[in-house]
């Protein structure tokens, strides 16, 4: 456990999310969730937006900085591989989960939310894993394409998206095929995170000066 | 005698299809400091982050106080550097030595591109020589943009750590500073390491960068690189070789030696 927060403080220190993203989340849930209570919106309004950004933050990559050497310290530290991958995937999602349990809280309170909780908990969950996990091997830059080319995609795909479950709920009669499409994205989630984790685990971090 | 803390058998790396290290051997006791010398693309930044764990082998065996070298760090206290550049530039340099040590370093606050590139080379080494009980130290061209007290402070802390048991292994282009510090060096050119002494370089006094330069110069002029078929026999100036074919281990291991 020393280890793992040992390795939490120090992706906190070297900011795999960049400052800019939490300016980000702050701004966006203020403004969403003033704008929501004001005009007594839908949840759907206020946490998609958070949702769009997520996609971005968590995708914080590892092996870029690893093989620039910036994560030497930790690496040949008494802290294993397993905490390491596991403390970069909690500390790059972790903002995001952060400020959406802020604007949810809020949204709850003032009753715009509540049953659509467990879609939006999916759609977050899933997001995080797997923006984390694609960039692990890439980089921000190339997950970062990916989750756009997905955005504006076809209209066909968009209601398989997460940003489709945000604010619905999952346990309903009408809400099989919006369920079905979660069960998926979670199920994509979970693999990724799991193959990120390995990669972790397993890989060399060669210098990029010295190839 | 002291520990056993680095055993290297034919040790082999490669990036993709490019063998870039072969047939390395050596090993490496506490209160030992060895020098890895060798030309630019030798090898020499690919074998520390072997040594490291930050590198899996490819062939060979490799182990860091008997165990793996990504298993190694839970047991046996490392050290590595591999330069200035390796620093996150967005980092402030005080959280930066809070981080390494939990003790403050530098009140410096300002973020580590912002320093200058001596400024930023003595904070990484700082950081990492003032982890307590250092086992194994590991730096790539450490004397880098060192002024003359920062060389100097570097070399008189390396001797002090390895007085103290610790185990050392430098990589340098810097044969003068290296000179100062080690008693073993290794030798890589044309992909192979060879092992010699610094009393056999210069069995009357301190080895001096000229007579590295020249035991490098001569294993250069008399090995062959492997694709032109195999590393030759060499046998001049104190450096040890075994004649090798291409594939084969063209290292020696160094003589016993007393504990430093």
């Amino acid at each position: 456990m020393r280890g793992f927060l040992g390795a939490c403080r120090y992706f906190t220190t070297v900011a795999v999310v960049p400052r800019l993203f939490l300016v980000g989340f702050g701004v966006v849930v203020t403004v969403n969730t003033a704008a929501s209570l004001v005009r007594a919106g839908s949840a759907a309004d206020t946490l998609s937006p958070l949702l769009t950004l997520q996609m971005f933050a968590a995708a914080s990559g590892f092996d870029l900085p690893a093989r620039r050497g910036h994560y030497d310290l930790l690496l040949t530290s008494a802290v294993t591989r397993w905490q390491v991958a596991l403390a970069h995937g909690v500390v790059s999602a972790l903002p995001g989960l952060l400020a959406w349990t802020v604007a949810e809280v809020v949204l709850v309170w003032q009753g715009l939310s509540g049953s659509g909780t467990s879609g939006t908990a999916i759609a977050f969950l899933s997001v995080s894993a797997t923006a984390w996990a694609t960039a692990v091997p890439t980089s921000r830059a190339k997950a970062s394409v990916a989750w756009v080319v997905l955005m504006t995609g076809p209209p066909l795909v968009r209601p398989l998206l997460p940003t489709a479950f945000v604010g619905r709920p999952l346990v309903h009669p009408d809400a099989s095929g919006v369920a079905l499409a979660a069960a998926l994205w979670l199920a994509l989630g979970v693999t990724t995170a799991s193959l990120a984790v390995r990669h972790i685990v397993r890989s060399g971090f060669p210098l990029e000066a010295a190839q | 005698m002291r520990p056993l803390l680095v055993n290297a058998e034919s040790v082999r790396a490669r990036y993709g299809a490019r063998e870039v290290l072969s047939g390395v051997t050596f090993d490496l006791r506490g209160g030992q400091s060895l020098g890895v010398v060798g030309p630019a693309g030798s090898g020499k930044t690919t074998l520390l982050r072997l040594l490291a764990g930050l590198l899996p082998v490819s062939g060979g065996l490799l182990r860091i106080g008997g165990r793996a070298p990504h298993l190694a760090p839970l047991r046996t206290r490392l050290g590595y550097f591999a330069g200035d550049f390796s620093l996150p530039g967005s980092v402030r340099a005080d959280a930066w030595g809070r981080l390494a040590t939990s003790t403050s370093l530098t009140r410096e606050h300002r973020p580590l591109r912002t320093l200058s590139r001596g400024a930023r080379q003595l904070l990484g080494l700082r950081a990492t020589l003032s982890r307590d009980h250092l086992d194994l130290i590991l730096l790539d061209e450490a004397w880098d943009a060192l002024d003359a007290d920062g060389a100097a402070w570097l070399s008189s802390t390396l001797l002090a750590k390895r007085d103290h048991g610790a185990g050392i292994v430098l990589a340098s282009e810097r044969h003068h500073d290296l000179a100062q510090v080690c008693d073993l060096f290794l030798l890589l050119v044309h992909q192979r390491g060879t092992v010699v002494r610094a009393h056999d370089l210069n069995p009357s006094g301190p080895v001096s960068a000229a007579q590295l330069d020249a035991a490098v110069e001569t294993l250069r002029q008399r090995t062959t690189p492997p694709e032109a078929g195999g590393a030759q026999l060499v046998e001049a100036g104190g450096v040890q070789e075994v004649q090798s074919g291409l594939c084969a281990d063209s290292s020696v291991r160094p003589p016993p030696t007393q504990p430093g």
